[in-house]
C-alpha cells in the first residue's frame, strides 16, 4: 500500500463521510423557540462538514498530483496483505466476539475465552504455549472479577445464562 | 485560598492515600518502562479502580500513575535502547552509549534524580502560575472562551504532525464526533438516529480507550511475525545516586534550562513530552562547550531529556486545572479522571475544590519522591519486568479497559463504542492521521460551539461587543499568526522534500 493510493482512498472515504454528515445535519430538528437566532444547532455541524469536505478534496487533489512512486516493489495485492496480517483480523474478531459474549456468558467466562484467544494470537507460532495461556486467562479473569465486584463495587455482567 | 493548603496536605498524608501513591507510581513506572505501554494506558487501566475511591484518593492515584509513567520510560531507554515512552526518545541518545560503556548505573541514577528535579521544578511553576491564570480566566466570557478554544485547536493541529491537512482532518473528526448527542444551548438532538444511548454523546473515556489501548493490541498483533530482539542490559550497579555531587552541580544550568523548556512545552496544548525532550537535548547540545561529545555517552544528554519531560507534567497541569484544556492524551485521561471524581477543572477550581487542588499539588510532590525512591532502590524489579513478554500483558490490559468502559456509566453500549473507536483508530494509523488532535478536537469542539453560540447571541444585541474584549482579540490575532507561520513552514518543508526527491 503506497502513500499515494492510501491518501486517495482516505480522501474519498472522508469526502463521502462529510457528505453524509452534511445531509444528516440538514435533517436535525431545531427547537422552534430559537427561531430568530442566527446560529442554531445545525450551524456548526454544517460548517464542520464543509471544512471536512474541503480537506478531503485537498487530500484527493494532493494524491493525484503526487508523483507515482518509483519502482514497482510495492505491488502487494489485497488478498496477500490480508493473509500476512491474519493476526490483526483475528484480534479484531476476538475483541468483537468478546464484546458480544459479555452479556450472554457473563464477564468471567467471556474474559477467560478472550484472554486465552488473544494470548495465543499474540504468542506467534514459535512459542505458543496453551497451558500458560489457559492459566493466565483463568487466574486473571476470576481475580479481576472479584476485585472489581467485591472490593471496588463496579457492576460487571453476570451472564444471562446464570440468571 | 491559602486556608486550603493545610487541609490539602492532611488529605494526602492519610496512610491509604500514601499507599495508593506508592502503588500508582510503581505501576506507572512498569507501564512507562515497557515499550508500547504508556502513561496514558496506565491511567486508562486504573481509572475503574478509582471509581469508588474518595476523590482525593482517586485523583492522587491517577497523578502517581502519570508521574511514574512519564519517568519510567528512561529505564527502557537506557537499558534496552528503546524509549519506553515517546517522551524518553532523547534519553536513548546518550543513555544507551553510557550503558554500553558499563555505566548503566550512572545513567539510571542521573536520569532518575533529574526526573525528580524536573518534576519538582514543574510543580513549583504549577503552584505559582495556576492561581494567577485562574484569576485571569475567571473574567473570561463567551468571546474569550470561543477564541481560546480556537487558539488551542490551532496550536494542536500545527504542532502535532508534519502534515497540516491530516492534522486538521484529525481535529475535525474529533469535533464532529463530539457533535453527537444533545446540542449545547438548546439541547436539540443531533446525529442520535433515534438511539437513546447516543443522547448523552460519546464519552471521552471510550474514545481514549479505543484510540490508545485497542490500537496498541492491534499493533502488537501486526508485529507478531517480525523478529524482535532486545537485549536487556542487566549489569546494573547503583551506589548511592550513581554520580557525584560535583557532577550534579555541573548540570544545574542544563537542568534549569531543560525544565523551563519542558514546562513551556507542557503548557502549550498538543505537543507533549516527546518533543520537549528533543528540544531540550538540542538546546543543551547547542549551548554546550563540548557539543561533539553529545551522543557518545555523557550525562548532559540524559539530564536535558529527563528533566524536560518530567517538568512537562507540572506545565501540562496548568491549563488542565485552570481552563479544563488538556495538552495531550495522558492529561486528557486525567481530565476524565477529575470529572469522574466530581472535580470540575476551570477558573473556579480553587474556590470550588480548593482542598482537592492543593491535595493534587502535594500528591504530585509525594509521587515525585516515591518515584525517586522506587527507581533508585527497586531498579532490579523493573529490569525483571522488562523481560515479561508483551503477549502476556496486553490481553489482560484489554480486559481491564473493558471494565473501565463498562464501569464508566454501567452500560454495555460503551464497550461497543470502545471497539468501534479501536477500528477507527487503527484505520487512522494506516492513513497516517495523528490521534492527538482528534482528542483535543473532541474536548475543545463543544467548548468552542457553546461559547460561539453565546457570543453570537451577545453580538446580535451589541454588534460592537467584540471590541471590548482585548483578551479575545489577542487570542484571535495569535491564532491567525500561528496558522500563517505553520502554513509557511509547511510550504518550505514541502519544497525541501520535493527538492530532495528530485536530486
Amino acid at each position: 500500500m503506497n502513500s499515494k493510493r492510501n491518501d486517495l482512498i482516505t480522501g474519498i472515504v472522508l469526502a463521502l463521510f462529510s457528505l453524509w454528515y452534511l445531509y444528516e445535519a440538514f435533517s436535525i430538528r431545531i427547537f422552534a423557540g430559537m427561531g430568530k437566532a442566527v446560529v442554531n444547532s445545525t450551524t456548526m455541524p454544517k460548517i464542520w462538514a464543509v471544512c471536512m469536505l474541503l480537506l478531503a478534496a485537498a487530500l484527493i487533489f494532493r494524491s493525484i498530483r503526487a508523483p507515482a512512486p518509483k519502482g514497482n516493489g510495492d505491488k502487494t495485492s489485497a488478498s496477500s496483505w490480508i493473509k500476512e496480517n491474519s493476526e490483526v483480523w483475528c484480534t479484531f474478531a476476538a475483541l468483537f466476539i468478546y464484546a458480544a459474549l459479555l452479556e450472554p456468558l457473563g464477564f468471567i467466562i467471556a474474559s477467560i475465552l478472550y484472554i486465552f484467544a488473544q494470548t495465543i494470537i499474540l504468542m506467534g507460532k514459535e512459542n505458543r504455549n496453551y497451558v500458560k495461556a489457559g492459566i493466565i486467562a483463568v487466574v486473571c479473569s476470576v481475580a479481576s472479577y472479584y476485585v472489581f465486584v467485591h472490593w471496588l463495587a463496579v457492576l460487571l455482567p453476570v451472564g444471562a445464562i446464570f440468571e | 485560598m491559602l486556608a486550603d493548603v493545610i487541609p490539602g496536605l492532611m488529605s494526602v498524608l492519610d496512610p491509604t492515600v500514601l499507599f495508593f501513591i506508592v502503588v500508582g507510581v510503581f505501576v506507572g513506572i512498569v507501564f512507562g518502562s515497557i515499550p508500547g505501554l504508556t502513561a496514558t494506558m496506565a491511567i486508562v487501566m486504573f481509572l475503574p479502580v478509582t471509581y469508588t475511591m474518595e476523590p482525593i484518593e482517586g485523583v492522587s492515584t491517577l497523578i502517581a500513575l502519570y508521574v511514574g509513567g512519564i519517568s519510567g520510560g528512561l529505564i527502557a531507554a537506557i537499558l534496552l535502547n528503546i524509549p519506553g515512552t515517546p517522551s524518553s526518545i532523547a534519553t536513548t541518545f546518550d543513555g544507551t552509549p553510557l550503558a554500553r560503556k558499563g555505566q548503566a548505573g550512572k545513567a539510571l541514577g542521573v536520569g532518575v534524580v533529574f526526573s525528580f528535579c524536573g518534576t519538582i521544578l514543574g510543580l513549583l511553576v504549577l503552584v505559582l502560575v495556576s492561581p494567577l491564570l485562574a484569576s485571569v480566566a475567571i473574567k473570561f466570557g463567551p468571546y474569550e472562551y470561543c477564541t481560546l478554544a480556537l487558539f488551542a485547536l490551532s496550536l494542536v493541529i500545527t504542532l502535532t504532525g508534519r502534515d497540516l491537512v491530516k492534522g486538521l482532518i484529525s481535529g475535525l473528526l474529533g469535533v464532529m464526533l463530539a457533535t453527537v448527542g444533545l446540542a449545547p444551548v438548546d439541547s436539540a438532538k443531533r446525529f442520535t438516529f433515534g438511539m437513546v444511548d447516543l443522547n448523552a454523546g460519546f464519552s471521552l473515556l471510550t474514545l481514549l480507550i479505543g484510540l490508545f489501548a485497542i490500537t496498541e493490541v492491534i499493533k502488537a498483533a501486526e508485529d507478531v511475525r517480525k523478529p524482535f530482539k532486545a537485549e536487556v542490559e542487566s549489569n546494573v550497579k547503583i551506589k548511592g545516586f550513581g554520580f557525584s555531587w560535583a557532577e550534579f552541580v555541573s548540570q544545574k544550568f542544563n537542568m534549569v534550562r531543560s525544565s523551563a523548556i519542558g514546562i513551556v512545552i507542557g503548557i502549550l496544548p498538543g505537543i507533549g513530552g516527546a518533543i520537549s525532550g528533543m528540544l531540550a537535548y538540542t538546546a543543551a547540545k547547542n549551548q554546550s562547550k563540548y557539543p561533539e561529545k553529545f551522543g557518545t555517552g555523557i550525562i548532559d544528554g540524559v539530564v536535558a531529556s529527563e528533566s524536560a519531560n518530567n517538568a512537562g507534567i507540572g506545565g501540562a497541569m496548568i491549563p488542565l486545572l485552570t481552563l479544563g484544556i488538556p495538552g495531550d492524551a495522558a492529561t486528557a485521561m486525567l481530565l476524565g479522571g477529575l470529572m469522574v471524581h466530581q472535580i470540575a477543572p476551570g477558573p473556579l477550581i480553587f474556590d470550588k475544590s480548593g482542598v482537592e487542588v492543593f491535595g493534587i499539588f502535594f500528591a504530585l510532590a509525594f509521587s515525585a519522591i516515591a518515584m525517586l525512591c522506587l527507581e533508585l532502590f527497586g531498579i532490579k524489579i523493573f529490569i525483571r519486568v522488562l523481560k515479561v513478554p508483551k503477549y502476556l500483558l496486553l490481553p489482560v490490559i484489554m480486559v481491564l479497559c473493558v471494565i473501565g468502559a463498562i464501569g464508566n456509566a454501567n452500560r454495555m453500549f460503551d464497550v461497543w463504542t470502545v471497539m468501534i473507536f479501536g477500528v477507527i483508530g487503527y484505520l487512522l494509523i494506516k492513513a497516517k492521521i495523528p490521534h492527538v488532535p482528534m482528542i483535543l478536537g473532541f474536548i475543545l469542539g463543544p467548548i468552542f460551539e457553546l461559547n460561539f453560540r453565546r457570543a453570537v447571541q451577545h453580538a446580535q444585541i451589541d454588534p460592537t461587543g467584540f471590541i471590548g474584549h482585548p483578551i479575545a482579540i489577542c487570542f484571535f490575532v495569535v491564532t491567525v499568526i500561528v496558522i500563517f507561520f505553520s502554513l509557511r513552514r509547511q510550504r518550505k518543508e514541502a519544497a525541501l522534500l520535493k527538492a530532495s526527491e528530485e536530486s
